[in-house]
């Protein structure tokens, strides 16, 4: 986790992506520089000696305002292709959990994880770990979509759950990109607005 | 419903709150003093569940996502012990709320995140549907309490955390009356989302060395 899963492009050009380590981002193309100190995010400008603070809302706003992650997903023919390594698990099983005898609910327990990629169009997303779970589904086919903590979790059909820990990417860039590219999917086909991603993909009229 | 080792670390974590994280509390005798309630919370950052649960005198069993219980041994081991239920964020989860309505028909809390994950920026998301159901569906006493500084102490994004100053404010409970079908529960939703919000960021404190949004 770092602050280049926040800030993923550069709130003040659009530049993609931010560069970064830890609690520290800086932009290759426009020089901001934004850091974690003592608990308050403070951005610095070229040229300029004196930082001053920023509310992390803002900055999130701001990269909206650039395009978010739809940008750098999107080729020069208009169509979007976007990919990242990941450490990819499946869910094997689920555990019951118990206290005093009492039944609480119910966890999850995931398999080991595998490196692999995932890769998204307007369409579809692909799953690539070379294992057999692994495969391609429609947005519209998908039921739901949430970060969790550093990962990224989709429902899949026939009940499947798979979770992606990005090795080199934001986890909140890729919430984002799928949740547009799903909503886009679900108006495109005349499906209407969807107003939740979690724990079920809802639309509205 | 749950045991000593509630108590213990109600009593522990609380002190740490309060020492460790600086944390301030105010509007305690909002929480009843007996009987059921639910606590609606924000969530900005991991410390807020030790900070809201630790400070409230009465037992709250607080959903929390299904995947801490599979973490590692000691969190299977201590989530049920402080009363967490388990829910499954990727599917809709009948036995969480069926366990929730158990705690509250025992007479004890319920304490739910409205927006069902921790925020990445520090403002307040939009609430899940389902939790504001469960609050009419219930038609117990709702006590709003928000956090205010662990996103400057922790934010989600970061490693590290800062001893930042911290505020617990439990507000006055709200009243939203039994909806017993669902259609009842779907014409209240919008109108008992916005009343919940407005509570929420009513009791906010503005941490003063975090710089207010600008909204443009």
């Amino acid at each position: 986790m770092a602050l280049i899963d926040l800030c993923y492009r550069c709130p003040q050009c659009g530049h993609d992506p931010m560069s970064g380590e830890g609690d520290a981002a800086w932009c290759a193309s426009c020089g901001i520089r934004i850091e974690r100190s003592r608990g308050r995010l403070l951005l610095s400008l070229p040229g300029r000696d004196m930082p001053f603070q920023v509310n992390a809302a803002d900055l999130c706003r701001r990269i909206d305002e650039h395009g978010g992650p739809i940008t750098r997903a999107t080729r020069d023919d208009g169509t979007v292709e976007y990919s990242a390594r990941a450490l990819i698990s499946w869910r094997v099983s689920e555990q019951a959990v118990r206290y005093r005898g009492v039944l609480r609910g119910f966890a999850e327990s995931m398999g080991s994880a595998i490196p692999g990629t995932i890769t998204v169009d307007r369409e579809r997303v692909h799953v690539d770990c070379g294992d057999r779970q692994a495969g391609s589904w429609r947005h519209l086919d998908l039921g739901a979509v949430q970060a969790s903590s550093s990962s990224l979790q989709l429902s899949l059909p026939d009940d499947q759950l798979v979770q992606l820990r990005f090795l080199d990417d934001s986890p909140r860039r890729w919430e984002t990109l799928m949740r547009r590219l799903i909503a886009e999917a679900y108006e495109g086909a005349g499906r209407g607005r969807v107003v939740e991603f979690q724990p079920r993909i809802v639309t509205r009229w | 419903m749950v045991g000593g080792w509630y108590t213990v670390f109600r009593v522990t974590l609380g002190w740490a709150g309060r020492v460790l994280a600086r944390c301030r509390v105010a509007g305690r005798s909002h929480i009843p003093r007996e009987g059921p309630f639910i606590l609606v919370a924000n969530h900005e950052s991991i410390l807020d569940p030790l900070l809201v649960q630790s400070n409230c005198r009465r037992t709250v069993h607080f959903f929390t996502k299904s995947t801490q219980f599979g973490a590692n041994a000691l969190f299977r081991w201590f989530l049920p012990r402080v009363a967490a239920i388990p829910a499954r964020r990727y599917r809709v989860d009948p036995q969480s709320v069926r366990t929730a309505l158990r705690a509250l028909a025992h007479g004890d809390g319920v304490g739910i995140y409205l927006e069902g994950e921790r925020s990445w920026e520090g403002a307040l998301r939009p609430f899940r549907r389902g939790s504001i159901r469960l609050i009419l569906k219930a038609g117990v006493p709702v006590v709003p309490c928000c956090v205010s500084g662990t996103y400057n102490a922790w934010p989600r994004w970061t490693r590290s955390s800062w001893r930042a100053p911290v505020w617990v404010r439990y507000g006055e409970p709200l009243l939203f009356g039994i909806h017993d079908t669902r259609a009842e529960r779907e014409s209240a939703l919008e109108p008992t989302a916005r009343r919940l919000r407005q509570a929420l960021l009513a009791l906010a404190v503005e941490p003063p060395d975090r710089p207010r949004s600008t909204g443009a």
